[in-house]
């Protein structure tokens, strides 16, 4: 007999076939291990056998198990989402993006970094000129506001503005502002991985990478779609094999950079080139910090299946 | 009820029609009918929209767009275009601040502080428009609601004037008899000699406040004014509000002094725009953090906001039924003489703005009465009709009337829940004000009394007028303590007999007459 928790018996009784009100009439301790165990062993042993009896069944007649994937949909956050009526909503008229998307304008953008920054800042910036084609960095000074910095780039022909913010020696915080109409967007940036620390990370190479957006659904989801769409050049390089994901699940956009290799026909093989960090809406200003457009709010977080992008 | 917005992404006015309870973020609520007419794109987006009633008695949609263009569409669908005017702004990217229509007279006025004004009773005529240059840079114009010739503005770092355009007059008698000529405004232009220069005489100036605790100036940046207590038909007495660009609400009596007689820094954040409220001691203000609110402007405390939006708003639009209108202003000629007003039974508030849902409140109990996604920014709302129930279509096939008929008896059922539900808050809400009521007015009155000695002597009058207003307020709030089951049109009409008892102390004889 093998060694069992006394504390066991008095949390989980198997369902069957021993019934609960069975095993509590049984007196003698020893006993009772026994039936619990006896009976937990049972269940798994059922388990198993009908789970292979399934395999068989479903191997010889594969639409079963198409049928019972089909029917079988577990009750999830996302697929209980509160009902949104901006959902894939159609983007009527035009929004500040419409320079990128109808005239092609080639992305120009422009990296800096809150003030007094420290090496973390700089380091997080290396990445990002990585990132993002044809970027540039200039160094912070103490002169000038935000919006000056705005101004001096769009009289320089910039398309966009990225701010890094650091505090405490920790890169919390990425501020999109897209020139020349805004809007101004700040993002909470968290769980930053360099390169370095993800292991068997590949070099990234200066091609333009492919853009996988995914489930950006909302009006406002589909404007922050928008505005990361917009700092990427339209022609990826595909010999380059690169791809920058932005993620969104339950508000949380997670940022992934990898490459693909095709190691047979069949299956593609990933290769991650790093960094990863996670950014949370938490910010949307018109124009270059001008009136609020949208604000995460303390009680945004009450409702859980609540989602804003 | 039905609502006439700007989307400011398309160009393009949407006439949205739906009953009280409309919420297009619940599935099953009864969703709104949306009509999508005028687009012309962002380039030449809606900046000012008001609803015009010319001489026929027919409505207009008046609207200022982007690039110096005024149309006219009807109200009614189709939407038609009746009139357009191209090129009224130069340069081309100046902004419209006003666009204002009292007495079939058209005042529109740019950021450039180019002021043209349209004479709508002769409409066929080319050469009617006249205009006069009030100087840059103008951030918020308002035309006197009863007088077409008192115009008021002001923008950054220049204070608010109050001018008169000289060439608009008032006819003396009724010298024309027939039943047309009756339904023309008793204000016309005269003959202007100089070509079409209106010409402009200032009446009053304000005066910045005092510098702040640290002797700073304070800076001057006016966002938005509105005339308040209009039927006093003088050309030196006005009583105005304003918000400024730094958080401000400022009330000014012309009569008394240059500088306001109430300035409260309500927020921190910018005022975009102000609405009037049913009665003239309290206004609405909107900032640039999504903060709708209602502003008392007498002891200068807020009234409550009117939550919802996600984002700033950008337009408001406040009406209140004809009765309550009437009755605040105590004169029922200056009640007919107001530009239109919608049919309904419930004073309303629509806002609109960047998080591009249209939201319809009460105005007294502020609660949220329909919310509507829109698809785009709302740069103007306008109610054109305040009932509760779907508006119904000049529609000739039977089939369409028996739906709407269905439609409207679903919306009453929605409607007398809501009205019990407001009556229970009402009660509760005077409840709760007679408790911290009675508290708080020793406290205000001192302050007031100390903020008024600081003033200058010229404004002892001003001093004792508001000491008047308190005393009505006190009135007003013993009354619910005799009667706590009143409902909301008697609390509009207390507040409306404050209004008049005030006036009848202010200017004795003329408005005792109105009473």
């Amino acid at each position: 007999m093998p060694s069992r928790k006394t504390k066991g018996k008095k949390k989980s009784v198997p369902t069957a076939p021993v019934s609960k009100g069975a095993l509590n009439n049984v007196k003698n301790k020893i006993k009772r291990e026994n039936l619990l165990y006896a009976a937990r062993k049972a269940h798994n042993v059922n388990k198993h056998k009908s789970r292979k009896e399934l395999l068989k069944r479903e191997q010889a007649d594969p639409q079963l198990k198409e049928e019972r994937l089909a029917n079988n949909i577990p009750t999830t956050i996302e697929n209980t989402r509160i009902y949104d009526e901006t959902v894939d909503a159609t983007i009527e008229g035009e929004d500040e993006f419409e320079e990128y998307f109808k005239n092609k304008r080639a992305p120009k953008v422009l990296i800096t970094t809150s003030k007094f920054a420290r090496a973390q800042a700089y380091e997080f910036s290396d990445q990002l000129i990585n990132i993002i084609p044809g970027s540039e960095f200039v160094k912070r000074g103490q002169k000038f506001t935000m919006k000056e910095i705005a101004q001096f780039c769009i009289n320089r022909d910039y398309t966009d503005l990225v701010v890094i913010s650091e505090d405490k020696k920790v890169v919390n915080g990425l501020t999109f502002v897209h020139l020349p109409d805004g809007p101004t967007m700040f993002f909470s940036l968290t769980s930053l991985r360099m390169p370095k620390q993800i292991s068997g990370h590949g070099r990234a190479t200066s091609h333009i990478p492919e853009l996988i957006l995914n489930s950006f659904s909302t009006r406002l989801g589909m404007t922050v779609g928008r505005l990361f769409q917009s700092l990427f050049p339209q022609t990826p390089e595909f010999v380059g094999r690169q791809v920058v994901t932005l993620h969104n699940q339950r508000d949380f956009i997670f940022f992934r950079r990898h490459r693909y290799l095709f190691k047979e026909t069949e299956r593609v093989g990933l290769q991650e080139l790093g960094p990863q960090f996670t950014l949370k809406l938490r910010l949307v200003r018109r124009g270059i910090a001008e009136e609020m457009e949208w604000e995460h709010r303390p009680e945004m977080d009450k409702e859980k299946r609540k989602f804003y992008l | 009820m039905k609502v006439l917005v700007a989307a400011e992404d398309s160009g393009s006015l949407k006439d949205i029609s739906f009953p009280f309870g409309t919420n297009t973020s619940v599935q099953q609520s009864t969703q709104p009918t949306i009509t999508t007419f005028a687009s012309a794109g962002r380039s030449s987006y809606v900046q000012r929209m008001i609803i015009a009633k010319l001489n026929a008695g027919k409505e207009y949609i008046c609207i200022a767009r982007k690039g110096g263009i005024i149309q006219l569409y009807d109200v009614n669908p189709p939407h038609a275009l009746f009139m357009e005017w191209k090129d009224m702004t130069h340069p081309p990217d100046d902004a419209f601040v006003g666009l204002e229509y009292v007495e079939g007279k058209l005042s529109s006025c740019t950021a450039t502080g180019k002021l043209i004004i349209r004479d709508l009773q002769s409409i066929s005529d080319s050469t009617n428009d006249y205009y006069t240059l009030l100087g840059e840079p103008i951030n918020a114009f308002r035309v006197h609601p009863n007088q077409p010739n008192i115009i008021a503005y002001g923008g950054k770092e220049r204070e608010l004037e109050i001018s008169i355009i000289e060439n608009i007059c008032r006819r003396e008698s009724n010298s024309t008899t027939d039943s047309e000529s009756d339904q023309l405004s008793s204000w016309y232009i005269a003959a202007i000699p100089t070509g079409r220069t209106l010409s402009r005489r200032k009446l009053w100036k304000a005066k910045n406040v005092k510098n702040d605790e640290l002797d700073l100036r304070v800076p001057v940046w006016i966002s938005d004014i509105r005339f308040l207590d209009v039927n006093r038909n003088s050309q030196t007495d006005f009583r105005l509000a304003i918000s400024t660009r730094f958080g401000h609400v400022r009330v000014y009596e012309t009569k008394y002094s240059r500088k306001p007689i109430v300035n409260v820094e309500v927020g921190e954040h910018p005022l975009i725009a102000l609405s009037p409220f049913i009665n003239d001691h309290e206004i609405i203000y909107c900032d640039t953090n999504s903060t709708t609110a209602r502003f008392n402007l007498i002891n200068g405390r807020k009234g409550g906001h009117y939550s919802g939006a996600a984002g700033s708003v950008l337009c408001l639009d406040s009406f209140f039924p004809e009765q309550e209108r009437s009755m605040t202003e105590g004169n029922e000629d200056v009640a007919t003489s107001v530009a239109r007003v919608p049919s309904g039974e419930v004073p309303l508030l629509a806002t609109g703005g960047l998080d591009r849902f249209l939201r319809v409140y009460n105005l007294q109990t502020r609660e949220l009465v329909a919310k509507v996604f829109v698809g785009a920014k709302l740069s103007a709302v306008c109610i054109v009709d305040g009932n509760s129930t779907v508006p119904p279509e000049p529609v000739s096939e039977r089939e369409s009337d028996e739906e709407e008929d269905e439609e409207a008896v679903d919306s009453d059922l929605v409607k007398t829940e809501g009205e019990r539900k407001r009556g229970k808050r009402l009660r509760t809400e005077e409840a709760l004000t007679d408790e911290v009521g009675s508290k708080n007015k020793r406290k205000k009155r001192v302050r007031m009394h100390d903020e008024l000695a600081s003033q200058d002597d010229d404004e002892e009058d001003d001093a004792d007028d508001v000491w008047n207003l308190l005393d009505a307020e006190e009135e007003e709030e013993e009354e619910p303590r005799i009667k706590k089951e009143e409902d909301e049109d008697r609390v509009a009409s207390s507040s409306s007999a404050t209004q008049s008892s005030l006036r009848r102390r202010k200017h004795g004889s003329r408005a005792a007459t109105s009473r």
